[in-house]
């Protein structure tokens, strides 16, 4: 009995250890090899796709004699961003396709379709704007916000960007029910920019750029052929071929005015058609503004007959020697006609229209087509290899800076890569 | 009994096999950990190690970007920073390769130190925290002047480019590390030496554009008009110009071209109010063990200035003749299309040598000569009409026939069309006039030429 109770006692102690001594190396040891293995995978998961980049970097390329980060350098630097695009090292080397070169390395080392390559431009985005603005006095308040905000903005701008920004004036309608605080009203002119222009942000009359034929504008929402003019003259600066031409437009009414009729007409359409040939021609983006209408009351509101109407306040007329704010049918139905004209401008040159909803709107605007359009031209402007990157995947980035020709600058160089 | 005993000890033979056990598991415990240590180490270091060996390709990148981009300006320049004269008046100063080198060197710094300068902005090198101290040296150096005076260029289409600031660079992160900030850089396929080399060591040799010039447009004892002249500068251009593309260089590539800036035929000199004379080279090379000095000719030469004084008979066209120094601007070209090199342009350039030159003619064997009307001196006949007036006290008031002797103040005004100056003469008179009438009198007067 006794020799019975110890050796169960022994088993027990026995089974006791050996769980022990399992649990025990489960814990610590295990881990200690499950960690290790783990960063180790990691680590040789990094260092694979590093040392992959830089066997690729630092490979030259036998016909210029350059590695390929000082191509990817040039490539990006003077814009040969596209597989395809060829740069010209003289006939002593010939013309290099980098990025076709380049891809057939990544390919080699990753596997197709197993990595993204991103390089964004380095240098700064070269803009020249024209804002063409409906001198109507219905466009006092949009002016008014302009004046007080856009010189700031375009100053901030600068800091960052390569930027100028003329504001164009069409010839000036009576606009006296502007008002300003406790006295009568001023006409929409470049006087109302005085002390707040800059070498950045000018204002000039559309009147003093002496157009003419068809390219001069015939009233004060003309803005069609104001932009075609604007094109044709040029800013005070003169066009640059390698800036990014923006064209805006501010206006409410169709190309030419809005007529009666409610109806677009043919000076409309051909106005329109100036501005848009021309914005094509020099590859302009154009953009414009649909400041309100009062479409937000439509339909019903007739204030000749119903002075008691509240239209829009912005907007207003002098009739039989009264001030009245005007808003009619044939306003509701031109909102519609005027957001189509503008998009038929704002398609072919990849622009968009805006359509503000009040009159602080207008600078914000401005702001956002400059953020937008910088935008797009970085991503035209970066060279982009391989495929992006799936959801679904474990991605493995490097990221790499390589300095560019232009003295003083660098890019990145980003890659994603999985498996 | 003996069933108990042999019970009781296979618990106590495991139990000796699970201490066994343990104290292997131990041993491969501490391996494990070693290992993981060791490889920690590592993966620290490595990172350290890569991000310096990055921020020096960097920089070596940077550093060859610098000598290509300043290779083009300072072959554009003539061979220094700011544009510079080969010849000016009668002083040639062709710079010599350590003028060269040294301001190729010095651009290269000052570019190498813009991406310097650029790299401290926040986040330039992506997840780097370094300082890189400023390079206070730069170098440039050609494959050896042999190799690059000779006809095929083969053997100087590249040249290395050095910088140090006897500094060290300093990475913070992970780890702290640092390493000598010594880099240098190999500027492939630009065969800015060779073009140098090959005009200089042709000036060594005795070829001076002035010469040629000199030589083509004054043909001593003969006289030249100032058309005639213009038009044997062109062609002795012209002739610089062959002789560069198929003497000196004779390569596939090598286009000359030239420019005739200056040339003014109403003021001879005016081309040399330009500034061209330099200093002379007093900079030493910084990484060079011996600090070359290069000293600027002095030799000047007066042009003498005599104009040929004959009998001068008026009413003729006579000869003109003017000794003096002449001097005209010029710009040599020398195109080389082999290579195309990146520059801060966002297009690719050629390399283009420019020489530029202010050459004075020596005309003292060779006048420029015109023709001039030499009209006669003349005395001119000048009509004047004299208006007299008369003081109310002399004015005797008569009535009939008799004739009344006044006293009348008499001024005449004379033009004199060829000085073109009004001259008032005041004369006082005594004339007898009938009384009803006062007429102006019509007289004639010499003017002195």
């Amino acid at each position: 009995m006794k020799g019975q109770t110890l050796e169960m006692l022994g088993f027990l102690i026995l089974s006791v250890t050996v769980i022990g001594i399992i649990i025990f190396m489960r814990t610590y040891l295990a881990g200690s090899y499950g960690n290790t293995l783990l960063s180790l995978t990691e680590r040789q998961e990094t260092e694979g796709m590093r040392s992959g980049l830089n066997t690729i970097l630092q490979t030259t390329d036998p016909k210029t004699g350059r590695k390929m980060e000082e191509l990817i350098g040039i490539s990006s630097y003077t814009e040969k961003v596209k597989k395809g695009d060829k740069i010209d090292f003289g006939p002593g080397i010939g013309e290099v396709d980098i990025l076709t070169m380049l891809e057939e390395r990544f390919n080699g080392i990753y596997g197709e379709g197993k990595w993204y390559l991103k390089v964004p431009p380095a240098d700064k985005f070269f803009t020249q704007i024209v804002i063409v603005v409906d001198t109507s006095a219905s466009l006092c308040d949009d002016v008014d916000n302009i004046k007080s905000s856009l010189p700031k903005i375009i100053q901030d701008l600068s800091e960052e960007y390569d930027i100028t920004a003329t504001i164009y004036m069409l010839p000036g309608a009576d606009s006296s029910c502007c008002k300003k605080t406790g006295y009568g009203g001023y006409d929409l002119t470049c006087d109302l920019f005085e002390g707040k222009l800059t070498d950045n942000l000018q204002c000039m009359s559309i009147n003093s750029l002496d157009c003419v034929g068809n390219m001069l504008p015939q009233n004060e929402e003309d803005w069609g052929r104001g932009l075609g003019c604007i094109i044709q003259k040029g800013p005070p600066q003169g066009w640059n071929e390698k800036s990014t031409k923006i064209g805006i437009i501010l206006s409410d009414e169709l190309s030419g005015g809005n007529d009666d009729s409610g109806e677009e007409l043919y000076y409309n359409m051909a106005s329109l058609e100036i501005g848009k040939k021309k914005a094509e021609e020099i590859g302009m983006y154009v953009f414009p503004i649909k400041t309100e209408t009062g479409r937000k009351i439509c339909p019903g509101c007739d204030c000749p007959n119903y002075p008691e109407c509240s239209c829009a306040p912005n907007i207003c007329v002098y009739y039989q020697n009264q001030q009245y704010p005007v808003f009619s049918k044939i306003q509701c139905k031109m909102d519609g006609i005027l957001y189509s004209q503008m998009k038929r401008i704002a398609e072919p040159t990849e622009g968009d229209v805006y359509e503000l909803s009040g009159s602080g709107e207008a600078t914000k605007s401005i702001l956002e087509i400059i953020k937008r359009v910088e935008a797009e031209e970085r991503e035209k402007r970066s060279i982009k290899l391989g495929i992006p990157p799936p959801k679904n995947k474990k991605i493995n980035t490097e990221t790499l800076t390589i300095p560019i020709p232009l003295i003083g600058k660098y890019t990145n160089i980003y890659l994603y890569q999985w498996s | 009994m003996k069933k108990g005993v042999s019970f009781s000890v296979i618990p106590i033979i495991a139990l000796l096999g699970v201490l066994a056990l343990s104290i292997w598991a131990g041993y491969q415990l501490s391996i494990g950990s070693s290992y993981n240590k060791r490889y920690g180490d590592v993966f620290s270091e490595d990172p350290a190690v890569f991000k310096m060996e990055t921020v020096k390709k960097i920089l070596e990148d940077a550093l060859k970007f610098s000598a290509q981009d300043k290779s083009i300006e300072i072959a554009a320049n003539g061979g220094t920073r700011a544009e510079t004269f080969w010849y000016c008046g009668y002083v040639e100063r062709v710079p010599t390769p350590e003028e060269v080198k040294y301001h190729l060197s010095e651009s290269i710094k000052s570019n190498l130190n813009a991406y310097i300068k650029s790299s401290e902005d926040e986040d330039q090198f992506f997840e780097i925290e370094v300082d890189i101290p400023k390079y206070t040296c730069a170098g440039a150096y050609e494959n050896g002047e042999s190799k690059c005076s000779s006809r095929d260029s083969s053997g100087c289409e590249d040249f290395w480019a050095t910088a140090t600031g006897n500094s060290q660079i300093t990475l913070k992160e992970p780890n702290f590390l640092k390493e000598d900030d010594s880099i240098s850089a190999l500027a492939l396929k630009n065969r800015f030496f060779w073009v140098y080399y090959k005009l200089y060591q042709d000036h060594k040799d005795g070829f001076s554009i002035r010469d040629l010039v000199q030589k083509e447009v004054c043909i001593p004892g003969e006289k030249i008009d100032r058309g005639v002249m213009l038009e044997r500068i062109r062609s002795a251009l012209e002739k610089v110009c062959n002789y560069y593309e198929n003497v000196v260089f004779n390569d596939l590539y090598i286009d000359c071209s030239y420019d005739l800036m200056c040339f003014n035929e109403m003021q001879p000199s005016m081309c040399l109010n330009s500034m061209c004379d330099r200093g002379p080279f007093t900079e030493g090379l910084c990484d060079s063990p011996n600090a070359l000095r290069a000293s600027g000719m002095s030799e000047k030469i007066t042009g003498k200035i005599i104009y040929f004084e004959g009998e001068e008979e008026c009413d003729k066209w006579i000869d003109r003749y003017y000794y003096e120094n002449d001097d005209f601007r010029f710009q040599i070209r020398i195109k080389d299309s082999k290579f195309k090199i990146p520059t801060i342009e966002k297009e690719l350039k050629n390399l283009i040598w420019e020489i530029n030159g202010i050459i004075s003619i020596d005309h003292s064997e060779c006048p420029i000569y015109w023709k001039e009307y030499i009209p006669c001196p003349t005395t001119t006949t000048v009509t004047t009409t004299t208006v007299q007036t008369m003081t109310t006290q002399q004015i005797v008031t008569t009535t009939g026939p008799t004739v009344t002797t006044v006293q009348v103040t008499t001024t005449q005004q004379v033009a004199t069309t060829i000085e073109e100056v009004t001259t008032t003469y005041q004369v006082v008179t005594t004339v007898q006039i009938p009384t009803t009438t006062i007429q102006p009198v019509t007289t004639t007067i010499n003017i002195p030429m």
